[in-house]
């Protein structure tokens, strides 16, 4: 297969492929609605850019800045909400549109950052890529974890589908 | 040989005549703008296939490029992704931020 170059191709309709257990839907979408409130809770976590070491923050930049990042994470966790509100989520194939997925995908990256820096946070990086014995850990933890892995293989699987030239070689 | 009598002097007289103050420099140099690098760093929850995704989405790399710089943070903790000027280092730093990317500019100055 050539090398694939330039801008990633636009693919036609995408599936959400996943298959597990219903349970796990309502830890989901309780997970992303504490992922909300965290962000509401704490905007001042979104950070802008270093400017030059002497010079003052500019204000304005700040504010545009931290504002347009927390509307897009809004409008992408909401995008993950309406999936994970969709009985059907793991239990059949779902179409997705691309701009929609890419947003699936952010969301993802956003909750599971969230669940790195809270639950998860003792954990060493194997252990956050997989290499634990889940059953070791706290109730609430390993559904955390869970979702954590869950998420990660939606994040993995649309991307694939919308962009197979980023898989590793 | 005698050079021809239109040749031009190659030593201004200025040079030539200690009377003769040298003129101030008026031409004003083209101020240089230092160039920002935009840097990713590494973290442990961002997945490779996610990040060459990124690199070409925001950049517009080939497939290869993205994922070069996707290994060397990786590998190395952090890659300068892209270098120019100022403006558009913020609008790539923005960027990666709206897809979770730990990402800063540095300037060269």
């Amino acid at each position: 297969m050539p090398e694939q170059s330039g801008p990633v191709p636009s693919p036609g309709v995408l599936r959400v492929r996943l298959r597990f257990s219903p349970l796990l839907r309502g830890v989901l979408l309780d997970l992303i609605q504490r992922v909300d409130n965290a962000r509401a809770a704490a905007p001042e976590e979104i950070t802008p850019p270093s400017g030059l070491p002497d010079e003052p923050p500019d204000p304005d930049l700040q504010a545009a800045w931290a504002d347009s990042l927390r509307e897009r994470a809004g409008f992408d966790t909401d995008a993950l909400q309406a999936l994970a509100a969709n009985p059907q989520f793991g239990q059949a194939d779902l179409p997705v549109a691309p701009p929609a997925a890419e947003a699936l995908a952010r969301a993802s990256v956003q909750v599971r950052l969230h669940l790195r820096e809270t639950l998860l946070r003792d954990l060493t990086t194997p252990e956050a890529q997989g290499e634990i014995d889940v059953f070791r850990l706290p109730s609430a933890e390993q559904q955390g974890y869970a979702c954590f892995r869950l998420l990660a293989h939606l994040e993995e699987d649309l991307i694939q589908q919308l962009d197979p030239g980023a898989r590793p070689a | 040989m005698n050079p021809p009598a239109q040749w031009p002097r190659l030593i201004p007289a200025a040079a030539t005549s200690p009377h003769v103050a040298p003129r101030p420099r008026t031409r004003t140099e083209p101020a240089v703008e230092p160039s920002w690098d935009v840097i990713v760093l590494d973290d442990d929850v961002n997945l490779m296939t996610y990040v060459v995704h990124v690199f070409r989405r925001v950049f517009g790399y080939e497939a290869a490029r993205a994922r070069q710089l996707m290994l060397e943070v990786h590998q190395e903790g952090r890659s300068v992704v892209w270098t120019g000027a100022r403006e558009a280092a913020e609008h790539y730093v923005h960027a990666l931020h709206q897809w979770h990317l730990r990402a800063k500019m540095e300037s060269h100055a």
